[in-house]
């Protein structure tokens, strides 16, 4: 081959060197670039937070019958729904819990509770993956004169933006 | 002369399309790898492996402490009776299956026996009439929470070489 197409060469090397490269740029930044959304996670350390706040050794602990329990709920319970102050964030919640204390046997209700972001609630059951993440699981526990209840916990985290987009 | 010219031509003719071609296939495999990637990171989760249940073990510990019409615990019932009566084993359905049925492919529960053997010691669990055979390769370790890949055991103990066993099973089959 003559000088001419070895110089031709050596570009259309460069220039496929070049390609290959960016391409792995645009691979590593397509996999690595995207968030997990550890929302699922967050969503099932805060059931288990609030089920240690409300149950002990398999009673319900002293005080989560009384009116003052609902009132100061995030105190007692040392739960802290601040979050950054990113994507306006701070102006809607983006947590939400609530807790159901139901007798085992008849079904009645004895507390109900729920603090945070109310709206967030509609989106339970809906497994969408732009939709905020919700969790609700139970647990059973006994009151200090051996009676049976049934505890039904929600807890829904959004923070869509950081864990999908 | 001009024989050995044309034959140059139709030489460097072949050698550009053998590139053209090359370079077609690169950018083809190029655009696949980056397309998996795309695929990957859109359905990437995070993995990962439970290792403890709050809300399970809470349960159990007030399913054990609950207590029938003549006072005494379940904990004290299975020890005695050495397996389910009917109050505790409907009570254990009730709470364990309807709670956790949904959220686990398989819930056992029960009591495991320890059996020592040549590769170490097994717990095999005895079949009951409320939820069965334990499902199988399960069972290692002995004493607290023991967890395997895609299984989560919480156990209590009963008496020597002998446990209260609540299994919790996710992509294993039985």
């Amino acid at each position: 081959m003559n000088k001419k197409g070895d110089k031709l060469i050596s570009v259309y090397w460069f220039a496929v060197l070049f390609i290959v490269a960016a391409a792995i740029v645009y691979m590593v930044h397509a996999f690595y670039g995207k968030p997990y959304d550890v929302r699922p996670i967050e969503a099932d350390i805060l059931i288990s937070k609030i089920a240690r706040c409300l149950s002990e050794t398999g009673h319900i602990k002293e005080g989560v019958f009384e009116e003052n329990f609902k009132e100061n709920f995030r105190g007692i319970c040392k739960l802290n729904f601040r979050v950054e102050d990113v994507y306006g964030w701070r102006e809607q919640e983006q947590y939400y819990v609530e807790i159901e204390i139901l007798k085992f046997d008849s079904t009645e209700s004895v507390l109900f509770l729920e603090d945070g972001n109310k709206q967030l609630r509609d989106f339970c059951g809906r497994d969408e993956k732009n939709f905020p993440r919700c969790l609700e699981r139970s647990l059973y526990s006994l009151d200090k004169d051996g009676n049976s209840y049934k505890i039904n916990l929600v807890s829904i985290v959004r923070k869509t933006e950081k864990n999908v987009y | 002369m001009f024989i050995k010219k044309f034959k140059n031509k139709r030489g460097q003719t072949g050698e550009t399309l053998t590139w053209i071609i090359a370079t077609l296939i690169i950018i083809v495999i190029l655009l696949i790898a980056i397309s998996i990637a795309n695929f990957m990171g859109n359905n990437k989760k995070f993995d990962y492996v439970k290792k403890t249940d709050t809300l399970a073990s809470k349960s159990l510990f007030a399913y054990l402490l609950t207590e029938d019409t003549e006072g005494q615990t379940v904990y004290e019932q299975l020890k005695e009776a050495g397996n389910f009566t009917k109050f505790n084993g409907e009570l254990a359905v009730d709470i364990f299956k309807k709670f956790y049925g949904g959220e686990f492919q398989q819930v056992w529960f029960g009591i495991s026996n320890y059996n020592k053997g040549l590769m170490g010691g097994t717990w095999n669990g005895e079949s009951n009439n409320y939820f069965g055979n334990k499902p199988k390769s399960t069972a290692v370790g002995q004493g607290g929470v023991v967890a395997e890949k895609n299984s989560l055991s919480i156990m209590i103990h009963k008496e020597e070489n002998s446990i209260i066993e609540l299994l919790f099973v996710w992509g294993l089959k039985s």
